[in-house]
């Protein structure tokens, strides 16, 4: 730790800044964020600006669970705390945090994902959601997660959330098993909606049968009872509209194939639309089927999306073959897609298949993607 | 207001119902939630996540002339929440404050929470000491009768207990239903603040284990 010091101090003595060090194949990246020195060493094939990405989540996750204003002071007060004092118990969030951007590509695009439901379906969720909590004064937030997907997010009206923000409840919900056991009353800050501030968040799993998780985030720390008791509303509501039996349905099944949508030489892909910042991706198959082959795969994903966003010479086209996969990534105004492909396949299968990618997508889109963006 | 209302016991007799908001304080990874678990689900999860901000549960206990029902504050431990507490403790009719008996510094912590109850809690607040992970016995620092002493001195209930095994859960729980007041004037004091009714009670089985004892 001592080294890292150094090495940042130095440097900022010349009135420069350390971002990275490169011995043989191992990386250092540095990031500096207010009192804090945050560094990645990797092995990895993840370019600089990823490990930064990652790090940037970490201090992201730092802030949410003490604000900015509290790390501040903190070491105006003491310049060497040691802030594990302050993160004890939440440890947690961070590991996960970090396993969690190996294997979800939501981090890399910046997006989130949505539990695929009937249109309909989706609309009466969310009116019920809208109708018991529209007359709560500073409820901002009312989001419900389903296997880390998201089935609806109504807000506030002028407030809108920052898919980063997502994420890291997503991380706080899905490395928290206690909150299937009670409701809980959790203090959260959102760091790109206020870094400075404290949200108190309802968090409850709807059912015992419906294992859907619902925040209902205020800025007023003594409501409880009230979102409690709106809570149970919108649960017996749900319940006698069969909107829970819908949400696990779509739950329980397995996420739909390339190979069942007709694509038999498209092995996965990950599709992100832009407006929304939501993302599309199909159940992965062979020979995707264990942890190492996803994650490789991830990775490809990872250095397919670098090499297509370098700041210097970002592209809008990418075409790749090697020995295990082909893969094509595509940046238009609207959408981002990426590509696995057959080894073999020639370039013009590719865009055929992507042709009838798109098609499907285009036909499929109210199902899989929130399109409105409902207010209290 | 309210909190008291009839409902049908489960032996046929009418029985008053008394709500009472009882809050857990107590150093990190001392057992809060492993108590409350317990009591209120039975259950014990040998590895328990650190509990985030403040849980909420309810426990319905019965008594030979009443039903006490606990709506219960299980708060998290660290220091970074300390500052959150007097807004679990607020209106409290009891609290349990729980130390480790393999950890003199929890125990030390555990006096200082009582004593911050007794300054800023209600006055009538019944305070419960709790020396947990007693099935650890091996590794016991703090005495029992040290802990027992300081529980006289300070007229706090006292038991040791151990979410792992059950031993004094529910025990504890019933010990500081059967101490708290259920009067008129005492049970209206305490929810004023909260206004909470009682509706939920009605049709609402009480666990077996802690029932009608």
């Amino acid at each position: 730790m001592g080294v890292m010091q150094a090495l940042v101090s130095f440097v900022q003595a010349g009135n420069d800044m350390i971002r990275s060090i490169h011995a043989g194949d191992t990386n250092f990246v540095f990031i500096v964020k207010g009192p804090l020195i945050l560094v990645a060493v990797s092995k990895t094939k993840e370019s600089v600006s990823q490990l930064v990405l990652q790090l940037t989540y970490v201090y992201n996750q730092i802030l949410s669970i003490l604000t900015q204003s509290q790390l501040t002071r903190v070491y105006e007060q003491r310049r060497n705390f040691d802030l594990r004092r302050l993160l004890t118990g939440s440890e947690r969030l961070i590991d996960h945090l970090l396993n969690f951007m190996e294997r979800e590509p939501a981090f890399l695009l910046g997006a989130v994902k949505c539990l695929p439901l009937q249109p309909a379906m989706r609309d009466s969720i969310t009116q019920t959601i809208v109708q018991t909590c529209g007359k709560i004064k500073n409820l901002v937030f009312a989001i419900l997660l389903a296997n880390n997907q998201l089935i609806t997010l109504v807000r506030m009206k002028k407030f809108f959330i920052h898919p980063a923000d997502l994420h890291l409840i997503q991380n706080l919900v899905d490395s928290s098993e206690s909150f299937k056991a009670a409701e809980s009353w959790t203090p959260i800050c959102l760091p790109r909606f206020d870094s400075n501030g404290f949200m108190h968040a309802h968090v409850s799993y709807l059912a015992e049968d419906c294992q859907a998780c619902l925040l209902l985030l205020t800025v007023d720390r003594d409501v409880f009872f009230t979102l409690s008791e709106a809570k149970q509303k919108i649960v017996e509501k749900l319940r006698r509209t069969n909107c829970l039996e819908a949400i696990n349905e779509s739950m329980n099944k397995t996420s739909i194939t390339t190979a069942e949508i007709g694509l038999p030489e498209m092995r996965h892909v990950l599709y992100k639309c832009k407006s929304t910042a939501q993302f599309w991706s199909p159940g992965f198959q062979a020979p995707y089927n264990n942890e190492k082959e996803i994650q490789r795969l991830i990775g490809c994903y990872q250095c397919l999306h670098h090499r297509l966003h370098v700041p210097n010479r970002p592209l809008k086209l990418l075409f790749q073959q090697t020995d295990k996969e082909t893969m094509l990534a595509w940046v238009t105004s609207g959408f981002e897609l990426y590509t696995t492909f057959e080894p073999l396949v020639t370039k013009t299968d590719a865009i055929n298949s992507i042709g009838k990618l798109l098609k499907w997508i285009k036909k499929e889109e109210e199902r899989l993607f929130i399109l409105s963006s409902p207010t209290f | 207001m309210a909190s008291r209302g009839t409902a049908q016991r489960p032996n046929g007799t009418q029985g008053k119902i008394c709500q009472f908001k009882l809050v857990l304080l107590g150093e990190s990874a001392v057992g809060k939630s492993s108590l409350v678990l317990r009591f209120v689900k039975g259950q014990f999860h040998e590895y328990q996540e650190s509990t985030i901000g403040a849980a909420f549960l309810t426990q319905t206990v019965c008594l030979e002339e009443t039903t006490v029902k606990f709506e219960i504050w299980d708060t998290a431990g660290q220091e970074r929440y300390h500052s959150l507490a007097p807004m679990y403790y607020r209106g409290a009719q009891a609290a349990i404050v729980v130390y480790d008996i393999t950890n003199q510094d929890t125990f030390t912590r555990a006096t200082t929470w009582v004593k911050e109850l007794q300054r800023q809690a209600s006055p009538s607040i019944v305070i419960a000491l709790a020396g947990n992970k007693a099935d650890l016995g091996n590794k016991r620092v703090v005495e029992y009768e040290e802990a027992q002493a300081y529980a006289e001195e300070n007229g706090l209930l006292f038991m040791e207990t151990s979410a792992k095994t059950a031993m004094n859960v529910n025990d504890i729980f019933l010990a500081i239903a059967k101490k708290l007041p259920k009067n008129e004037q005492t049970g209206n004091a305490g929810t004023s603040g909260q206004g909470r009714r009682l509706v939920e009670s009605e049709g609402q089985k009480p666990t077996s284990g802690n029932c009608c004892k």
